[in-house]
């Protein structure tokens, strides 16, 4: 409500009603009984007859009143818009999330590691810059900080967000496009939100530390994304709206979240997830399946000083000395120069989710193929070869409590509601990072669970199992965390 | 040997109250439409029940708590609650309560209706240029979707304005106070189902009144007050001691003295108490007692037919499935409420023919 308007015009009226009664003879005015429609006189609890409240005439005292309240009410508002009130030009909602967390490693120096972290603590702005009454194609805007490990904050989530077409029913197709930083649309653990994933870590090809795995898919980058979607299935009876077809293209720099591209190609990605066409009630609600594709061309810069050992053979005697062996150097030791290559990355995923509160599933599989270097010993230079590598996700997890229902949550409430749930789930990961070279893959069974015991807290605790090619089983991972924010 | 004994009487004796407890909830969870104050209370026979703890003093004794649940979402985020388990009595108007069947939530109806819609106001702009309800074809009309408005709405459309309700019009799905805002604004050109109080505050005029007098075809709402049949199985006992306090409530509203509290509730969500009485209907025995009836039956039958000639559903069903009156027709006969209400009944038989029997 706009006080500087509303109230010095609402207090001249009921100065002018004072005045007026004060100058008039008071009358007594014709009091009407309240009739119901059947013309029967309306009484209270205690029986006594009530009157049509718009005919009676306040008092002196009951206006006196109403003014010294009003007075007071916008004292009280002058006083906090001017002191205590931050201000903004347009509508903002702030979010923040902190995690703090134990981690410990076995067998992992020293000798044990364990520590406890703040991975990260995020703070996010987001309203309209523009709102649309009659049609909803609202103008949004997004800024985010995040700070990883307490690292200084940077930029994340940072775009301008229009709605091409109109948002005022869920029938409509929807067509969006946004400009700026933000994650790409590529696969589902990638862009994943909280009710999405609910393991701590994500899975290995998005975290392993192996020479390649393929974390850039869940970073953000700075380009345009424009999605849509068409064919909504809708059951207005649950409010509830399914599109049959959606889908994603994106450009990005494809040189990571907060640099300049540093070369002429971009960073393309394409999406498209394709759902049934049911009701809310149906068994098959949640279920989609979906494809991405993601290429990017960049420069692959390769160190120069690389120390190229001299080639040794190993030669056998003949005659008398056949049981004798000649060690002979054919080469000498090379120094390669600094170098870069033309290298291009793709990446094909295919995923499977079905998100039907309680039960979730998700799984999927990524195929990527990039350019690598490698050292020639015939040619004496660095070429290139095609790196190829695999990697699949598979969870399983149980969303059991009223707070996963969106509906439910905007219940008329008085107190602050919120269940004690638990969210078990459990995953399955790996990665072969190079399927052509005797490069360990890597596997991790993570069981774990999630406790929300307020409404934007949870506790969380993973177990996590992993094995490496060629190394002891025994890198087992215990995290527990703390997420919350507001 | 008297130990063991000692052990194994201790034990029946725990698994006897184990037996016993499982023939009682915890809590019975009661899903219930909110109002656009969002606030956490209702009127009419369940808002008496609330404000008087008539449930809670029933189930006092067996240590069942009673949890109230008020959605603001109405209808559709009942549906929602009831298929993902968090509600066993739930109540909704005609389309939400039959889009949920329809679609196969386990549900039965367990308390008859007045199936009557109350008094419903078209408002416009205090200073639109819409005169009359004809001049609605091609103009901006907002309800929320999915809710007893929905088919009321495409009902007038058909019946009185003689359009296409959802083609011919452009129609925006809000809840109730986002409702006022977009009139207020002039985002929309109407609501339909308004309330009076957009009238008092001088943002709104009526421009027309739909009543089932006025509209036969247009102002039945035969909502519907049901339980999962889950809870039905498990806890038949509990069903029944909750429909006979409803109608015992319903009986006491009955009688004219019950009404200056009704009407206290019907201000709770801020309306005023002029329009509260205003929106009552000639005779609320009539419109409201909780009957099982041809008239209600009827009323069911003819808002499913509606609702699959107007595509807001996809499957017809039959009533008789739907419905299950054991509760309600043996409390119905202890409670002798065939003889106190027998005016209204045939009241009712005899409005059967505006029905189309």
């Amino acid at each position: 409500m706009n006080y500087g308007v509303f109230l010095p015009r609402l207090i001249l009226l009921a100065g002018l009603a004072l005045s007026s009664g004060l100058r008039a003879q008071p009358t007594v005015p014709a009091v009407d009984a309240l009739t119901d429609s059947s013309g029967n006189r309306v009484t209270d609890t205690s029986g006594t007859p009530l009157t049509d409240s718009s005919k009676v005439l306040a008092t002196q005292a009951d206006v006196l009143g109403a003014i010294g309240q009003i007075v007071n009410v916008d004292n009280y508002y002058s006083r906090a818009l001017q002191f205590t009130t931050a201000q903004t030009n347009r509508p903002l909602t702030m979010s923040a999330t902190i995690q703090t967390r134990y981690t410990y490693i076995q067998d992992q120096p020293p000798p044990n590691f364990n520590t406890f972290s703040m991975p990260l603590a995020s703070l996010t702005f987001q309203g309209l810059l523009y709102k649309d009454f009659q049609e909803s194609k609202n103008l949004q805007y997004s800024l985010g900080f995040n700070s990883v490990n307490g690292a200084a904050p940077t930029p994340a989530d940072a775009y301008i967000l229009y709605n091409v077409l109109s948002t005022a029913d869920i029938a409509n197709p929807s067509l969006t496009i946004a400009v700026g930083q933000q994650k790409k649309p590529f696969g589902v653990e990638p862009q994943s939100t909280d009710a999405q994933q609910p393991s701590i870590n994500s899975s290995l090809y998005l975290t392993a530390s192996t020479p390649f795995n393929l974390s850039d898919l869940s970073a953000r980058d700075i380009g345009i994304v424009v999605r849509a979607d068409g064919l909504a299935s809708v059951d207005y009876g649950y409010n509830f709206r399914q599109p049959v077809i959606s889908g994603a293209a994106a450009i990005f720099n494809g040189a990571g979240a907060n640099t300049l591209d540093n070369n002429e190609s971009k960073e393309y990605t394409f999406r498209i997830q394709l759902a049934p066409p049911v009701d809310y009630y149906n068994i098959l609600r949640g279920l989609a399946v979906g494809a991405s594709y993601d290429r990017n061309d960049r420069f692959l810069a390769i160190s120069g000083g690389t120390t190229v050992p001299a080639t040794t053979i190993t030669v056998k005697g003949t005659g008398k000395d056949s049981t004798k062996t000649y060690a002979i150097t054919t080469a000498a030791a090379k120094t390669a120069a600094p170098d870069t290559l033309q290298a291009t990355r793709q990446r094909f995923g295919a995923d499977l989710s079905y998100i039907r509160t309680p039960i979730n599933f998700t799984a999927e599989f990524v195929y990527a193929t990039q350019d690598s270097a490698y050292w020639s010993a015939s040619t004496r230079s660095f070429g290139s070869y095609q790196r190829r590598s695999v990697a699949s996700s598979a969870a399983l997890f149980l969303n059991e409590g009223e707070q996963y229902l969106l509906q439910t949550r905007n219940e008329s409430r008085l107190d602050d509601w919120w269940p004690f749930t638990w969210q078990p789930f459990i995953r399955f990961d790996e990665i072969n990072p190079d399927i052509d070279q005797p490069t360990p893959w890597q596997v991790a069974i993570t069981p774990g669970v999630n406790i929300f015991f307020a409404r934007t807290t949870k506790f969380q605790f993973d177990y996590s199992w992993r094995k490496s090619e060629g190394q002891p089983a025994k890198n087992a991972q215990y995290l527990a965390q703390f997420q919350y924010g507001f | 040997m008297n130990s063991r004994i000692h052990r194994v009487l201790i034990a029946a004796a725990f698994l006897a109250i184990a037996v016993h407890a499982a023939d009682v909830p915890k809590v019975i969870r009661l899903g219930w439409v909110g109002n656009k104050n969002n606030l956490a209370s209702t009127g009419g026979i369940v808002g008496y029940a609330q404000e008087t703890q008539a449930w809670e003093k029933e189930f006092a004794k067996d240590g069942i708590r009673i949890e109230w649940n008020f959605f603001t979402g109405t209808g559709p985020a009942i549906n929602e609650a009831v298929a993902n388990g968090e509600i066993d009595i739930a109540s909704s108007g005609d389309l939400p309560s039959s889009s949920g069947r329809s679609n196969g939530l386990p549900t039965r109806v367990i308390v008859g209706g007045g199936a009557d819609g109350g008094k419903r106001y078209i408002l416009v702009a205090i200073n639109s240029t819409i005169r009359r309800p004809a001049d609605l074809k091609g103009k901006r009309v907002t309800f929320q979707k999915g809710t007893y408005a929905h088919l009321a709405w495409d009902r007038y459309a058909r019946d009185v304005l003689h359009i296409d309700g959802e083609k011919d019009v452009k129609i925006y799905s809000l809840i109730g106070g986002d409702q006022d805002v977009a009139l207020a604004s002039g985002s929309v050109d109407a609501i339909y189902g308004g309330g009076l109080d957009d009238v008092d505050r001088g943002i709104a005029r009526i421009l027309d009144s739909v009543t089932v007098d006025r509209y036969p075809t247009v102002g039945l709402n035969a909502g519907s007050t049901y339980a999962t049949q889950k809870f039905i199985d498990k806890y038949p006992d509990i069903v029944y001691r909750w429909v006979k306090v409803y109608l015992q409530i319903a009986d006491k509203i009955d009688r004219n003295d019950q009404k200056p509290l009704l009407r206290r509730l019907g201000t709770k969500d801020g309306t005023s108490l002029k329009n509260v009485i205003a929106a009552e209907p000639p005779d609320s025995r009539y419109g409201y007692l909780p009957i099982f009836d041809d008239y209600y039956r009827l009323s069911v039958e003819k808002a499913i037919k509606d609702e699959v000639s107007l595509k807001l559903i996809r499957h017809p069903y039959p009533v008789a499935d739907w419905w299950d009156r054991r509760f309600y027709d043996k409390a119905f006969a202890e409670l002798g409420l065939a003889e106190k209400w027998k005016d209204v009944l045939a009241e009712r038989a005899a409005k059967l023919e505006t029905l189309g029997k």
